[in-house]
């Protein structure tokens, strides 16, 4: 199976994702290929009812509600591309009126 | 010492990064928990560079992280420091863990150290190469398909991915989430499992971690029935391995053991469930390098809007295979084809889980080859991504089932190495590498 242009446009967007022209052929492809792979899943039929799988076992993990030092401003915004006044600094969210 | 590992590296490429003050630098980041003699005290690891270590350059072989300092240390190693070791540089690995023969590294390939024409094995290719050529006594890798067990095998060293949970995620850089586990490199089973004690156990900074069971009274191998999955020894399988299995199978019963052939029908879907499960944790984990708070950002350029930020931080940033798996991720995980794809791997995933259970009632540890072939050339297998994933039908069910799983060296040829697989139940991680360190006995 291939995917169309445009499903793969779709999921590029949903991904972030600013793909070439090239690389849309290519995924089109590739992806279509993985997904003919993994439809032998689809084969698959339960008998009786198969849980979803929780492969750690484990359920609600607190922990004691007491304040504890997190990571320093400074180490927060070492790797920060574009910082002021000690926040990191993004583009415009919002649009002037 | 780092000088001997820098010219031996020029031939290899294990390393992203030598420490030149290797000793200093881990002695300086040692916790009050140090104390002198340390399991680990005067060994020199080596790191995979998806395990963070606060103020040092933590890559994940990716161009988006090329300049990215850690501000944390990972508790892996930290522990592997308290123990007294010295971590004299950071390894390579397909970027962000996502690939079969570290081709995938956005900077250099690593070599096999057993022939420098053929591919280490991925993704933790760098820290078994690195083991293997002794610049290290041990390493660190992480697991999520086979990326220990199955570069272990290509280049001829011990490679040990341990129950899910059993050592701390804190400080991996996350791939699929469900899947990762953190594990060492060591030349015998006896390093490897020294590493291994001070890795594991429960974290705070981890909520999916547990201990693993204690070590179990005196292992002999004629009182252990040791399972053939039949699944794993059919037309896939090069026959110069299956042979060396077989030697060692015949070695097995000549001490005593038991062999029962097994069957576990549900393996032959693992692949597919992985390649679902897995992309789809991967394009919730990726999503966090959106060029806004660390690594390669687009923002520099002023025309841009939020949204392009993202759109070419990440377009830039991100390998080929990386967004091949975000993409298909995506799909598996959207509006409409969640049910078909996402759930209904999740719930395979279950019924893999209750063979691995119902099988591991009848033997104590299950026996396979680790890889269905020998190690390839570069090249060989990067024009069908499927031709690459089909490497791991052998190693991905483990990290489906979250079992303990192990590679161990068992035969040669010519001068490459063959190794076998053993998996245990959840949690045995310390009788596991028992029965490994008895085995690798009977080869001796």
């Amino acid at each position: 199976m291939e995917l169309t242009e445009a499903e793969i446009l779709k999921l590029a967007k949903l991904a972030r994702l600013d793909l070439s022209k090239d690389e849309i052929t290519q995924y089109q492809k590739d992806i279509g290929n993985i997904l003919g792979y993994v439809e032998k899943l689809n084969k698959q039929n339960f008998e009786k009812k198969i849980e979803v799988a929780n492969i750690s076992n484990s359920q609600n993990v607190f922990r004691k509600d007491e304040i504890k030092p997190s990571l320093p401003r400074e180490k927060t915004l070492q790797n920060a591309p574009a910082q002021e006044n000690g926040f990191i600094k993004v583009k415009n969210i919002m649009e002037k009126n | 010492m780092p000088k001997d590992i820098e010219q031996v590296d020029k031939d290899i490429h294990a390393f992203t990064q030598i420490f030149d003050d290797a000793q200093a630098k881990s002695e300086a980041s040692r916790s009050k928990s140090y104390q002198p003699g340390g399991l680990l005290e005067g060994k020199t690891i080596a790191l995979k560079d998806n395990l963070v270590w606060d103020n040092t350059i933590t890559t994940a072989s990716s161009n988006y992280l090329k300049n990215f300092k850690a501000p944390y240390t990972a508790t892996v190693v930290q522990k592997i420091i308290d123990a007294g070791a010295t971590i004299v540089g950071k390894t390579n690995l397909d970027e962000f863990a996502m690939g079969s023969s570290t081709e995938n590294s956005a900077f250099v390939p690593t070599k096999n150290p057993l022939d420098l024409s053929l591919v280490p094995g991925g993704s933790s290719g760098g820290s078994a190469a690195a083991a293997a050529a002794n610049m290290v006594w041990g390493a660190l890798g992480s697991d999520t398909g086979g990326s220990i067990r199955q570069p272990a095998a290509f280049c001829g060293v011990v490679g040990f991915k341990p129950t899910y949970g059993t050592v701390s995620r804190y400080g991996l850089m996350a791939m699929g989430s469900s899947l990762d586990v953190v594990g060492p490199f060591a030349k015998n089973v006896a390093d490897t499992k020294l590493i291994y004690q001070v890795i594991a156990g429960q974290d705070e900074m981890d909520s999916t971690s547990r201990n693993p069971l204690p070590l179990e009274k005196n292992i002999e191998l004629k009182d252990l029935t040791f399972g053939l999955p039949k699944e794993f020894f059919g037309e896939a399988l090069d026959p110069n391995i299956k042979e060396k299995i077989n030697n060692l199978v015949t070695k097995l019963e000549q001490a005593g053991s038991k062999i029962k052939q097994i069957s576990l029908p549900s393996v032959d879907l693992a692949l597919a469930v992985y390649y679902v499960l897995m992309p789809v944790e991967v394009s919730s984990n990726m999503a966090r390098y959106d060029g806004i708070k660390y690594g390669y950002s687009a923002s520099s350029s002023a025309e841009i809007n939020l949204e392009e930020v993202y759109l070419k931080s990440r377009e830039a940033g991100l390998g080929a295979e990386v967004k091949r798996r975000i993409m298909l991720g995506t799909y598996a995980s959207s509006a409409g084809y969640a049910d078909k794809y996402y759930l209904k791997a999740a719930r395979v995933r279950q019924l893999i889980i209750n063979e691995f259970e119902k099988a591991f009632s009848e033997v104590d540890v299950i026996l396979t080859p680790t890889v269905p072939s020998l190690p390839f050339k570069f090249g060989e297998k990067t024009s069908d991504p499927l031709k690459m994933y089909l490497e791991d039908i052998y190693t991905v069910p483990a990290n489906i089932a979250g079992i303990p799983a192990i590679s161990l060296p068992v035969g040669k040829i010519n001068n490459l190495s063959v190794a076998a697989q053993l998996m245990a139940p959840a949690l045995q991680d310390f009788k596991l590498l028992e029965v490994a360190e008895l085995i690798e006995g009977l080869n001796e």
